[in-house]
């Protein structure tokens, strides 16, 4: 199988000798080491395959012998490219398209970056792209593992980090960590220092539920708080026998504590208001992008009062073979304000939905809504949602200890 | 070729030594695959060809070949490969049987 793609890669022939002696021919060919193959007698006459190196050689054994020969057939890759060679253009193009595949798969031409909620895709690309990691570098200079090392090192948020190089595109797949809740417990963990920390209010309201970790809690059940009131105390006293205070050990607070706070809720809303409206007017334009420049094939001015909406696509050789030129269509609408009027159902609407979007994104916060007293007052010129909530949410941040007054103590560091 | 070691003194040597018969005389080798493939090693060249016959000169003496289509797959200095029907394998010896 690979002698005869070796011989067809070098050429050979096909010939057909006849004469008087044959044998002989063939004989001297073996002692000048010519190499025959395929020989095959017909009718008194040999037919046999030879290179072409060989068959320059053969000659003078042609003629010592006195064998005719005939070419037959000229088999091979050199007179498959001679019978072609007035298609020098075709092969060029040829040529040229194996280099163009081979530059285009040993290229990034893509990052493809999934998973990803805070973070965005632009910005993770900017930083990859500050660290030399970006479209139109060689595949071969792609490390993943330091990828995924410089992404964990710099995005503390991000727990989950995977790189793999598929064809010509870089995927990048990650997890943030979004049930992230600052924990002064988690805090507390963290701080290496071992000075002390209190827990302190937040918010004003009225303790509901207090399980306190460590530290001396200086508030109940019930007790009203004010916003910076120390709930929790960094500094645990020591006391001997007889009660009496002899020192103090510096920690941090650590406790779960929830308080009935409120939140108080207004919006006012103008009955008259400036609605955008889209004219008929709109205009068309499409342009080539090849990496971060722009070709217009027919562009839109840009004027006042006027929106671009731009919609990309990103044109693929193959799946995993992706080129860094994106196709855009450009669709400019003009707009202009035109004062409207709000209906009483349309204005009642609109304050029932922002005032229930503010009471979803307490929830989101942990702010669990026990009650409110939010109403909707309707005017001539202007409406609005006026009221409280009420609500019961963890408190508490840490803040530094201030040591208490000394009586005849000595502080223990743990 | 062999100098002073001639006749049975070379052969005596060559079995002492162990030496193989087709190294140390280049007596031929024949390997053959079923009835269509046939390997002649250590022969020295072809006296007839045709496709019913063919007759390969070595040092011990003639090996004639007759069969149907038969076709030299390569013929090298070392080797010659037939293919094709083969029906009859004959050995003529030289008068002293090749044996130097």
């Amino acid at each position: 199988m690979i002698s005869n793609l070796i011989r067809y890669l070098r050429g050979y022939l096909l010939i057909r000798i006849h004469g008087d002696s044959l044998e002989r021919f063939i004989n001297l060919c073996r002692f000048q080491n010519i190499h025959l193959w395929n020989l095959l007698s017909k009718n008194n006459r040999y037919e046999l395959c030879i290179s072409i190196s060989d068959f320059r050689r053969i000659r003078p054994i042609r003629r010592k012998t006195g064998v005719k020969l005939q070419i037959i057939e000229r088999i091979g890759f050199p007179f498959f490219l001679y019978r072609f060679s007035n298609r020098k253009l075709f092969f060029a193009g040829f040529t040229a398209f194996c280099i163009c595949m081979y530059l285009l798969c040993n290229t990034v031409w893509n990052i493809e970056i999934s998973g990803n909620q805070y973070y965005s895709s632009e910005s993770l690309t900017e930083y990859l792209s500050a660290n030399k990691t970006h479209i139109g570098m060689a595949a071969k200079d792609v490390n993943c593992e330091s990828i995924v090392r410089m992404l964990r090192g710099h995005y503390q948020d991000i727990v989950w980090v995977s790189v793999s190089l598929e064809g010509s595109q870089i995927k990048i797949q990650i997890k943030e960590n979004t049930q992230q809740t600052v924990s002064p417990s988690a805090e507390a963990s963290d701080s290496s220092d071992k000075q002390a920390q209190d827990l302190v209010a937040v918010k004003s309201g009225k303790i509901t539920k207090i399980i306190t970790r460590s530290g001396v809690p200086l508030v109940h059940e019930g007790d009203e708080i004010q916003s910076g009131d120390i709930l929790i105390s960094g500094y645990l006293p020591i006391k001997n026998d007889s009660g009496e205070i002899t020192g103090y050990q510096s920690q941090s607070a650590d406790a779960d504590i929830y308080a009935a706070v409120t939140y108080p809720y207004e919006e006012i809303l103008n009955t008259v208001y400036q609605a955008k409206t889209y004219t008929k007017n709109q205009k068309y334009g499409c342009y080539i992008r090849i990496k971060n420049t722009f070709y217009a094939l027919h562009s839109v001015s840009p004027a006042k009062q006027q929106e671009i909406h731009t919609t990309e696509i990103a044109p693929k050789l193959l799946p995993s073979l992706s080129i860094p030129v994106r196709f855009g269509m450009q669709t400019a609408k003009s707009y202009e304000f035109v004062s409207k009027k709000y209906t009483k159902e349309e204005i009642t609407r609109l304050l029932s939905e922002h005032f229930h979007q503010f009471c979803v994104d307490l929830e989101k916060k942990g702010v669990q809504i026990t009650e409110n007293s939010v109403k909707i007052y309707l005017g001539d010129s202007a409406s609005s949602a006026k009221g409280i909530v009420y609500a019961n949410e963890k408190t508490g941040i840490l803040k530094p200890s201030q040591r208490p007054e000394p009586e005849n103590e000595r502080t223990i560091t743990p | 070729m062999y100098g002073i070691f001639m006749g049975d003194t070379f052969q005596k040597l060559q079995k002492a030594a162990e030496i193989p018969s087709d190294v140390a005389q280049k007596v031929p080798i024949l390997t053959m695959t079923g009835f269509h493939e046939f390997i002649i090693e250590n022969y020295r060249g072809i006296l007839e060809y045709t496709s019913k016959l063919i007759r390969i000169q070595t040092k011990t003496g003639q090996i004639k070949i007759n069969g149907i289509d038969l076709n030299i797959e390569y013929y090298t200095n070392e080797e010659m490969k037939v293919t094709g029907i083969i029906s009859l394998i004959e050995f003529q010896a030289e008068k002293n049987g090749g044996i130097p």
